[in-house]
């Protein structure tokens, strides 16, 4: 043995156990208890309102704001608004419906209830850029057997369908019904699930992804417990949209429904010059792929797109839910359609005929503005001042009547 | 070498330090789920804001 080694033993480092405070049966009970408490109180929380002063789906209750409200939330705030008794008119669509440039207190669902009264319960779960089948479409088919007499009030562009899944940024709550089985078990919808993820890269692990987040979501409810404690206590996640770190954290309950009045900005400046080009683009590119010259001169619906559009409005939902659907054909103000040419013009005009006459003949009721709805209606191309509103309001009322009489909801009238 | 919470324990007495290591344990396990509960909500989430994606 050398002198060098015979001086320098190195001593055997300890192995670090665990803490010696640590029992792992303990560790264990705390954990699973502490699952099972979290998943109840989220499973608790789905089943309450927590939502007392809800007014819309207003940004900060929204996925603009990384706040994806679940249908047993949203379905709770129809419950705590609306009796059973009532006819349920559950508004849906994109910011025209949700009211975008109407404050609350004149919003034009607000007008609708005044004008259908007590007999009928107007909610609007309208989402700021949703389509016709997100959000509200979703709970009204959740809600079907709890509120039979119910009424789906939603809008689309001209020529445009409705996605039997939704669209992106709100087909997270179709996945939620579809996997909980909340939805009607519907054939051509399902097939469009089916093509939807054959259509994807890595389609088992997206629908894994998908289906697998729902199924861990019902086990452990951690969706409806978190947005509990984002509306009550503190919001988790930062987002460009609220700048101040306030904003970025404080509870979501905390924001108030403050949109803006269309009214109070002049007409000039709502539609500034610099835009109209624009915006007559836009106007002309709605109907501009789908329809081509028919002999006579005029315009016809392209059969390419006539079949594509029915395809996917007769899959969105089963024929019960659509007779009890009511979907408004939404114009561009006419400031921009007068900037069309003729020809533009007069297929524009045709296009919310045709529009209406498909929906109808897939068994949705349909119906588009009425004519008293003027350029000074609009607080842009698309969203309608408070006086559009009103207007709006004033004639959808007698569709949603005439649908309820028509589906039995509301007594005969004796004369 | 012991932490500055191993030390406080064993200058318990025998059963307080056995409450004190369950108490301990319990408190960690319900951290733990909390951290997964809150986890498995955030990882559902998309990276982006819907206002940020091309649709």
């Amino acid at each position: 043995m050398s002198e060098s080694s015979a001086l320098y033993q190195p001593k055997p480092l300890p192995i670090r156990a665990r803490p010696m405070w640590f029992r792992a049966k303990t560790f264990l009970a705390g954990f699973v208890g502490g699952m099972a408490v979290l998943s109840a109180l989220g499973y608790w929380m789905g089943r309450h309102n927590w939502h007392p002063g809800y007014t819309r789906l207003i940004p900060a209750i929204s996925p603009e704001t990384f706040y994806y409200p679940t249908v047993a939330e949203m379905s709770a705030i129809v419950r705590a608004r609306c009796r059973p008794g009532q006819v349920l008119v559950i508004i849906g669509g994109n910011s025209i419906l949700y009211g975008s440039g109407q404050p609350y207190a004149e919003l034009w669902s607000r007008h609708l209830q005044h004008l259908l009264g007590d007999r009928f319960c107007v909610v609007n779960l309208a989402f700021r850029g949703g389509g016709a089948t997100d959000g509200a479409a979703v709970v009204a088919e959740v809600l079907r057997k709890e509120f039979p007499h119910q009424i789906l009030v939603a809008n689309i562009g001209t020529v445009q369908p409705v996605s039997p899944i939704g669209t992106a940024p709100f087909r997270f709550m179709f996945w939620e019904a579809y996997y909980k089985g909340e939805l009607e078990d519907y054939g051509p919808r399902n097939t469009f699930v089916k093509q939807y993820f054959d259509a994807r890269k890595d389609r088992l692990a997206d629908w894994f992804e998908t289906a697998g987040r729902v199924w861990l979501d019902r086990a452990l409810h951690f969706r409806d417990f978190w947005n509990w404690v984002a509306m009550r206590w503190f919001f988790t996640i930062p987002d460009k949209y609220y700048p101040s770190f306030r904003g970025q954290f404080q509870a979501r309950c905390k924001f108030k429904d403050d949109e803006i009045n269309f009214e109070d900005i002049p007409f000039d400046q709502r539609f500034p010059p610099n835009t109209i080009a624009l915006e007559t683009e836009i106007t002309k590119g709605f109907t501009q792929s789908h329809y081509e010259r028919a002999a006579d001169g005029g315009w016809k619906m392209r059969p390419d797109m006539r079949r594509q559009i029915k395809s996917f409005i007769d899959a969105a939902m089963p024929a019960p839910l659509r007779r009890r659907t009511l979907i408004i054909v939404s114009k561009n103000s006419p400031l921009y359609v007068e900037h069309l040419s003729p020809a533009d013009r007069q297929r524009d005009a045709q296009s919310y005929g045709d529009t209406i006459a498909l929906y109808r003949a897939s068994d949705y009721h349909a119906m588009t503005y009425p004519d008293d709805i003027t350029k000074d209606d609009y607080g842009d191309r698309a969203h309608l001042t408070l006086t559009g509103g009103r207007k709006l309001a004033d004639a959808v009322a007698p569709h949603i009547r005439a649908i309820a009489e028509e589906l039995g909801y509301l007594p005969p009238v004796h004369p | 070498m012991k932490s500055r919470v191993a030390s406080v324990v064993s200058r318990l007495p025998g059963p307080l330090a056995t409450a004190a290591c369950h108490a301990l344990s319990l408190g960690a396990g319900l951290i733990a789920a909390l951290i997964l509960h809150y986890v498995c909500y955030r990882i559902g989430l998309p990276g982006k804001p819907f206002i940020y994606v091309a649709f």
